[in-house]
């Protein structure tokens, strides 16, 4: 299936420039406040229009392990590592590295 | 450098005309011997050639090498840097806002250390190894979770992220050190 270039969200600009923990329960801006309250609408959002939705991760301090995973993880949860990896493009000038990482996160994300 | 070149010209022409007078009892012969006319031009094509191409050649490849060494030390250094702030804040129990921030940007700069440094082995003449950052990649990634993964901000470090920490640091670094090994050998 071939997805159009769609809708573009900013973690610095529509979250936090200090992402937190894994849970709510563990501090402010955490993966899961992330993950229901900005990346799950857009995402849902991308599926219905059919487009890609580009997540730009620059203008953080960094991210942890525990954030990534819990957010990026979380989705691949609820959809499929496939699905998420279909419609979301990650855009990391700051440090690709993470790019390669959230995709880890992804594909080892079980239902 | 030019005054030799210029003596051995000098005698060479002396020589000459010497054989060409006959004096001294020298001779020239003018016959063209292709065989003997074929080694020379080689002979001097070699001299040429190993003076000129060879040595530019080693000169560059060791100016190369120095350059992507800097970088696998820089990551190194980093490294070090980032094991001795889990340190601090295993030994004192605490983790707070500032330990946090300089832990993402110590791991930042490391991974863009890394990022930087495959980067430069695929443009360098040591391009071939640049299929051998997974495992460096992979023991980063490790090394990353065992400092920011489970509880992390929210919780200090415990025992148990002290016995990950120095497992992942020490296979972070040992890759990073073969890594350098190998471009150093590279001929």
């Amino acid at each position: 299936m071939s997805i159009a270039q769609g809708l573009y969200l900013s973690v610095a600009k529509e979250f936090s420039e200090t992402p937190g923990p894994r849970s709510r329960e563990e501090g402010d801006f955490s993966g899961e406040e992330f993950l229901d309250r900005v990346l799950v609408p857009k995402f849902d959002q991308a599926v219905r229009e059919k487009v890609t939705l580009t997540v730009d991760l620059d203008g953080t301090e960094g991210y942890a392990t525990s954030f990534l995973e819990s957010a990026f993880g979380g989705l691949a949860r609820r959809h499929s590592p496939k699905k998420v990896l279909e419609v979301i493009r990650f855009k990391s000038d700051d440090e690709p590295f993470l790019i390669d990482e959230i995709k880890r996160y992804v594909t080892a994300a079980t239902q | 450098m030019k005054t030799a070149a210029g003596i051995l010209v000098g005698i060479f022409v002396t020589v000459c005309i010497a054989a060409y007078f006959q004096i001294g009892g020298l001779r020239l012969n003018l016959e063209i011997k292709p065989v003997e006319l074929a080694t020379f031009l080689v002979s001097a094509f070699i001299a040429v050639f190993l003076q000129y191409y060879l040595a530019t050649q080693v000169n560059d490849r060791r100016s190369e090498k120095n350059l992507l060494i800097d970088n696998c030390r820089d990551a190194l250094t980093i490294l070090k840097s980032c094991r001795d702030l889990f340190w601090n804040c295993y030994e004192s129990g605490k983790l707070t806002k500032s330990n946090k921030t300089s832990i993402l940007g110590y791991l930042r700069s490391l991974a863009n250390s890394l990022d930087s440094l495959e980067s430069a082995v695929g443009l360098s003449q040591f391009s071939k190894l640049k299929y051998q950052f997974r495992p460096a990649k992979d023991a980063y990634f490790s090394y990353k979770n065992a400092l920011t993964g489970s509880g992390f901000p929210a919780r200090p470090y415990r025992n148990d992220a002290l016995a990950d920490h120095e497992k992942t640091y020490r296979d972070l670094n040992a890759e990073i050190q073969s890594l350098l090994f190998q471009i150093n050998k590279q001929r």
